[in-house]
């Protein structure tokens, strides 16, 4: 299992700060775009992590990868940055050391509580944070059955799953974003009886305004919210396709209210607050739905 | 193997489809903020021209474009970015079609044709709020469109 998640997480490290210099070259020469490219990548180490038994094995899957007609054919600028990406591996493989791949994940959960508490003091008006890095349990789950990531606020722990799929690679790109979702909305709310109405629809659209809000064109560091932004979105809805699952009206709703700027201000974060804060029963929890519906 | 994501069907598209492009289009700009056409395209499976209709009939107050890098041929391709007045319009605005059909849905399933008829069901004031609502917000295909014209006209 260690080398499977070894390899996969050495693939997210190496292309994760060169993403957007493929956006850039991808943006002047056109197609393949650079969500093209990551696909095909995706699907190679998706096939292929289930077979691995040693993480140098992933210059192999990289060989499948750069074979492929559509990246042996990439215009120079695109080309470069696929090089580039090439020298990062080579250059990871030969200083490799057993912690790599979790130093990564560890890292992405530093800024994941990092992110949360700001935002606690910050918007919150908190003067100290509840939020800090918890225990990660990371698990292999080879048919792919378990939830991707979840938390277990008893034990203050977020569990992430290697699952051989295509999503992986997104979710692995984008896994600060993910343990985020975590904290915000499953650990930090006290109410424990929360919907997923509220959880999924309302907090996470209040974290997702947030980033969508803080980017602004030109900066790259702003630019590339925008990328794990967009890498989001393909991941969830790769994930729900693969889970079949169903998007509740009432959860795109609140996802919407969450999203609105028009409670922008005091009473935008007020109401957050008050989500947050909401004390712990089912009942409580059925109320504070059926306020945030009628809103 | 190179196969643009545009080909497939993703979940809100295909849970969403009976709400219409611009509902999907708007739901997928809040979501990521930031965006070419190729990468909207990609995310909601909607065509290029409906998205470049899309973006110029927001217009300056909600939407920012920004010239790319040009590979001399085809359309010069922009990035745009959501204004905080465009972010709160979609936002309003999807919300609303949501709460309309939240006023009238009974199952999880309706189709927009269902919508409208269960829309027709409701007394005369209350129902040319919500067929505007709709309207603002959905593409609705031509039939349906002066079906809701015809019957509102003459109620």
């Amino acid at each position: 299992m260690r080398e499977r998640l070894d390899a996969l997480l050495l693939f997210a490290s190496v292309l994760r700060p060169l993403v957007v210099s493929l956006s850039k070259a991808t943006d002047v020469e056109g197609k393949p775009r650079w969500f093209n490219i990551l696909d095909i990548l995706a699907e190679r180490i998706a096939s292929q992590v289930p077979n691995l038994t040693h993480v140098s094995e992933t210059t192999l899957i990289w060989k499948q990868f750069t074979s492929d007609l559509s990246i042996a054919s990439l215009k120079p600028l695109a080309a470069g940055v696929i090089q580039s990406i090439q020298r990062e591996l080579e250059k990871s493989l030969a200083a490799w050391n057993p912690n790599f791949g979790l130093d990564y994940l560890v890292e992405a959960n530093g800024r994941a509580s990092r992110r949360v508490a700001q935002m606690e003091v910050q918007k919150l008006g908190r003067q100290q944070a509840e939020t800090v890095p918890v225990l990660l349990l990371i698990e292999y789950d080879p048919k792919s059955e378990q939830q991707h990531a979840s938390s277990v606020r008893g034990t203050s722990e977020i569990r992430w799953r290697l699952q051989p799929e295509e999503y992986s690679l997104w979710g692995a790109l984008i896994a600060d974003r993910v343990f985020e979702h975590e904290y915000f909305c499953h650990l930090l709310p006290v109410n424990t009886h929360l919907s997923a109405e509220i959880r999924e629809g309302f907090l996470d659209g209040v974290l997702q305004f947030q980033h969508s809000l803080c980017t602004t064109t030109g900066a790259d560091e702003a630019l590339a919210e925008s990328w794990w932004n967009y890498a989001l979105h393909r991941f969830r809805d790769d994930l729900w396709d693969h889970f079949d699952e169903t998007l509740d009206e009432d959860q795109l709703k609140l996802r919407n209210l969450g999203q609105s700027p028009k409670r922008r201000g005091s009473n935008y974060w007020r109401l957050v607050g008050t989500v947050l804060d909401c004390p712990e029963g089912a009942a409580e929890a059925q109320q504070l739905k059926e306020m945030l519906l009628r809103l | 193997m190179l196969q643009d994501k545009s080909d497939r069907m993703n979940h809100m598209n295909s849970q969403y489809r009976e709400l219409g492009q611009t509902f999907r289009l708007s739901q997928a700009a809040l979501e990521v903020g930031i965006f070419t056409v190729s990468e909207l395209e990609s995310l909601t499976g909607v065509g290029a021209n409906t998205i470049y209709t899309f973006v110029s009939q927001l217009g300056e107050e909600y939407i920012r474009s920004e010239g790319l890098p040009s590979s001399g041929r085809g359309r010069p391709r922009k990035r745009y970015k959501l204004t905080e007045a465009g972010l709160a319009m979609l936002a309003a605005q999807n919300a609303n079609v949501l709460a309309a059909m939240g006023r009238v849905r009974t199952g999880s399933t309706a189709t927009l044709q269902q919508l409208l008829q269960q829309i027709m069901k409701l007394p005369a004031n209350e129902r040319s709020v919500l067929i505007n609502q709709v309207r603002q917000s959905t593409e609705q295909p031509a039939a349906e469109a002066a079906t809701v014209q015809y019957e509102t006209a003459g109620s």
